[in-house]
């Protein structure tokens, strides 16, 4: 298992509010391979982007979150990594691509500042080295006139540019990992796929893993290799792409799938739609957790917890009736 | 940047224009005719007719107006009844101690002020947060002529550490006789100006730290410390820039109650007098040269905003 | 048609019902707005009681008890006329509570009236912000005290000095708020079913402003008696036998090393005013805040 870049063992992430403590995430594990892109897929609110984040611990260990399972990178455990020499990991064996580059670059400084400012922490490098390279990680995102942008303030780039400037911004150091958290929700559509192209092709000339957060299917369908669903904290599917798409055995992957519109067949049938809303993390249902919206719910549902079960090479699902449902049916 | 600052004067001018009308016609609210209140209940008419006549009373409010308004620009800012010299040695006078008082004040209020007001916003909802936040807004509550009394009260009275009033210039007994004098004013007037500044430094840098370039900058592996001190600071400045011009601002006018307190001969001083001699000239003088001091204030405000921030500078 | 009418106002007053019972029960969970109103609503009580609470006629002058400090007699001593200071502190707060009730009421329907027409009109906007910006350039003690040597010192000319300071923050906030509601699609809707402006203004705009400009009226209130404090304790406020907490503060001043009572009484009671207002305003605050649900 020499490929294995990342292995995350059961993660849970508990943020401490007036409310009490919540778990956003709640004992989750997945791994990545070397050069291989996981699709992390689920509603809003299912615990995603903390998911990611966590893996970084980007979120405030002091006041407001508390961090258990393991995080292995390499074989090493970063929940177990002091402050200052997960500094060093952050940035340059992982990055991440934030949703909204608008708010996520520094306005005051320029685009140049912001791209050479981890090469100068994590390589080292002299001003003048740092400002060559990161104007060939301009042009390799595929931005026009590199030099020019390069003294240029966020603000003045459109929405696709910035959104280069921040995988230039991550992909500075080689990272191993990529985590893109919805990079392209905010996009228009040619610009999203142009966006998504340059990531992919970057997955495979760089040999990086990648995460890819998204609630866009279509987006998994065309660049993932292997899918993990969420819901409310909980992984509840997991199997290679293929497998996703032609067999999915939890009624929410199911769900998900059905919701897509589609161009072809018959365009009588309506859109299907799932029931309900996502509760909110401090009205988590007892038993299984998408009992409340499951059109297969039964008593066993309400009274235990499924867990996530392996029902082939690659497939894994958390529900009870994984032997009666058969695409949807 | 040049396209920046000819915009931002343009905008100067209806401002001025607003100001100088709102000065002039304060004169003329008094009830019946001004030189009548200027002399006062014990006035003959003669005497009010000469005045009158001399101050021009009797001309169409708009040729008073363009006429005033022209002096202004010539440097004629009128005459006062009672103190000897041209108005703008006057003002000159009078100026230099509520500057010094406004310039110690700042430096106390934001010596005090800005790291509280960012602990506060690190510590947020714990402790020292918490204190801080109380103290703030007892701060905000008192008026300053309270806090000047109780130290005159403590410090002075009970105490008899310090004078509890007067004025004397460098020029004449030296600094250090001279910030003893100022140490009690400074302090009351910059004490409730820090309580104001500690919520807005607060509030700002709690923006910035929650900010997703805050988390973008940890996710770089940017070390804590350089995280605050570069990407927080840059940003904060912005605010902090505009809470010490706005206290500045306040300052100048509120000196106006500490200097009747602790009797410094500054400009609140200068307005107090006129407004009991009626010395209607002097007052609006001061409104005047007050009023247009903040406005360049403000002018210098938004020009340093476009020198820290390129959002403004490049006209956003 | 008709009847939809009547059911969309129906459930429309049963969702502002629900909304009202919502916001009382957050008020009463915000200690900080229930520890200020209790505050505000007690100096009010005094106010308008002052008559029946103070033991003495706070203008009753009994030479021979001149500077008597605090005792059985005198509760809070007396100043260097023998006047009773807790009389006049209590009568003070009726001044205070009328300045700054006034100066609130009046700022808030004038700053209103001007921000909401000069966002509805732009015209206006021009005209009316300006002149904002204008008064807001000088300093506002500066203002109050050169408007107040122009009109005279009477308790009228203090608030409609002080309004004339106050109302333009007050417009500034209105109008910034006015149109972000201006915006909304449904005003867009409204406009395009014919409605007349003035109903748009002020049927459908004003409501949804009203939490803004009552935090703002909150500190204009507040403010307004710190000034009036200042005023009056500079000798340009409210006229001399008249108690007000700024005038018994001006007279302690000149007694500061044998009366201290004359500096502590009334200097405790404006804090304790200020302070409940702006409790009560922060508490307002994040109450109408909808950021901090």
């Amino acid at each position: 298992m020499s490929t294995r870049i990342l292995e995350v063992r059961n993660l849970v992430t508990s943020f401490k509010t007036d409310r009490g403590i919540m778990k956003a995430v709640d004992g989750v594990s997945f791994h990545v391979e070397k050069g291989e892109i996981l699709g992390l897929v689920g509603e809003s609110g299912c615990g995603k982007s903390v998911t990611s984040q966590s893996i970084m611990r980007l979120y405030d260990e002091k006041n407001l979150v508390r961090y258990e399972g393991e995080v292995l990178l390499e074989g090493r455990n970063l929940m177990k990594l002091p402050e200052h020499e997960m500094q060093h990991i952050c940035g340059k064996e992982i990055a991440i691509v934030f949703q909204d580059s608008l708010s996520s670059l520094n306005p005051v400084f320029t685009c140049g500042d912001q791209i050479m400012e981890a090469l100068i922490i994590h390589q080292g490098m002299s001003k003048k080295e740092a400002k060559e390279r990161a104007i060939e990680m301009l042009r390799l995102v595929g931005i026009p006139s590199p030099e020019k942008r390069f003294n240029q303030y966020p603000h003045e780039l459109s929405g696709g540019m910035r959104q280069r400037v921040m995988i230039a911004c991550a992909l500075s150091c080689q990272p191993k990992l990529l985590i893109a958290d919805e990079p392209t929700t905010a996009l228009d559509v040619t610009i999203q796929a142009q966006i998504m192209e340059l990531i992919v092709e970057l997955n495979r000339k760089l040999q990086m893993g990648v995460i890819l957060i998204t609630h866009d299917l279509a987006v998994v369908a065309e660049t993932c290799n292997r899918v993990a669903v969420m819901y409310l904290g909980q992984i509840v599917e997991e199997a290679d792409v293929n497998t996703i798409f032609d067999n999915p055995r939890h009624p929410y992957t199911m769900g998900l799938l059905q919701s897509i519109p589609r161009l072809e067949g018959e365009r009588a049938r309506r859109l299907h739609v799932i029931q309900g809303t996502v509760p909110l993390l401090n009205q988590i249902p007892k038993g299984c957790r998408f009992r409340p919206r499951c059109p297969y719910a039964a008593d066993i549902c309400q009274s235990e917890m499924p867990e996530l079960r392996q029902i082939s090479d690659t497939q894994f699902v958390r529900c009870w009736h994984v032997e009666h449902i058969h695409n949807g049916r | 940047m040049r396209k920046y600052i000819i915009k931002r004067l343009l905008t100067l001018i209806p401002v001025l224009f607003v100001v100088s009308i709102a000065i002039f016609l304060l004169i003329h609210l008094t009830p019946g005719n001004p030189a009548a209140a200027m002399l006062g209940d014990l006035a003959t008419p003669e005497a009010i007719a000469r005045l009158s006549e001399s101050l021009g009373f009797n001309d169409p409010l708009p040729v008073q107006y363009f006429r005033w308004l022209s002096g202004v620009f010539r440097g004629n800012l009128g005459t006062s009844l009672f103190i000897k010299g041209s108005m703008i040695q006057i003002l000159r006078n009078h100026l230099v101690p509520t500057l010094q008082l406004t310039s110690y004040s700042i430096l106390i209020a934001t010596l005090i002020a800005v790291p509280l007001g960012i602990l506060a916003a690190v510590k947020r909802g714990r402790m020292p947060d918490q204190v801080i936040s109380m103290f703030s807004i007892v701060g905000i509550s008192l008026p300053s002529f309270l806090l000047g009394l109780g130290l005159i009260l403590l410090l002075s009275v009970k105490l008899g550490l310090l004078p509890s009033s007067g004025y004397h210039p460098i020029s004449e007994v030296g600094w250090a006789t001279h910030l003893r004098y100022m140490a009690m004013p400074s302090i009351a007037l910059g004490s409730i100006e820090a309580a104001l500044m500690i919520r807005m430094t607060r509030s700002s840098m709690l923006e910035i730290l929650g900010s997703d370039y805050i988390r973008m900058a940890k996710a770089k592996g940017v070390p804590r410390f350089k995280i605050f001190m570069k990407h927080a600071l840059r940003n904060a400045l912005i605010g902090i820039v505009t809470v010490v011009g706005l206290a500045f601002m306040s300052l100048l006018a509120g000196a106006t109650v500490t200097e009747s307190i602790f009797n410094i001969p500054g400009i609140g001083k200068l307005t107090l007098n006129s407004v009991m001699r009626r010395d209607y000239q002097v007052i609006q003088a001061v409104v005047l040269m007050v009023s247009l001091t903040n406005v360049l204030i403000t002018l210098i405000i938004d020009l340093i905003y476009g020198l820290i921030d390129p959002r403004v500078r490049l006209g956003q | 048609m008709e009847l939809q009418m009547e059911q969309m106002n129906e459930i429309k007053r049963a969702l502002q019902r629900e909304q009202r019972q919502l916001m009382l029960r957050k008020f009463f969970r915000n200690k900080l707005a229930v520890i200020g109103s209790s505050i505000v609503l007690t100096l009010v009580l005094v106010a308008i009681f002052a008559d029946v609470i103070a033991p003495q006629d706070p203008l009753d002058m009994v030479v021979r008890d001149r500077l008597t400090p605090p005792g059985s007699k005198y509760l809070f001593g007396a100043d260097t006329f023998g006047r009773d200071v807790l009389s006049r502190v209590i009568h003070g707060a009726r001044v205070s509570m009328l300045v700054g009730t006034c100066v609130g009421l009046s700022s808030m329907v004038f700053g209103m009236l001007i921000g909401l027409y000069a966002c509805y009109y732009s015209f206006l906007d021009n005209v009316l912000m300006r002149i904002c910006d204008g008064l807001s350039a000088i300093p506002s003690t500066l203002l109050a005290i050169a408007l107040m040597a122009v009109l005279g010192s009477t308790a009228t000319n203090v608030i409609v000095a002080m309004s004339i300071v106050y109302v333009p923050r007050m417009a500034r906030v209105s109008r910034a708020a006015a149109m972000v509601v201006k915006e909304q699609t449904y005003i867009e809707a409204m406009r395009a079913t014919g409605a007349s402006d003035s109903r748009i203004i002020w049927r459908h705009i004003a409501p949804n402003i009203l939490s803004p400009v009552i935090v703002q009226a909150s500190y204009n209130f507040a403010n307004s008696i710190i000034t009036e404090a200042a005023l009056s304790f500079l000798g340009v406020g409210i006229p001399v036998p008249q108690p007000s907490w700024g005038n018994i503060l001006n007279e302690g001043k000149s007694v500061i090393t044998t009366g201290w009572w004359l500096i502590v009484f009334p200097g405790a009671a404006t804090a304790l005013a200020v302070l409940g207002l702006n409790i009560l305003g922060d508490g307002l605050r994040d109450m109408l805040d909808p950021h901090t649900n």
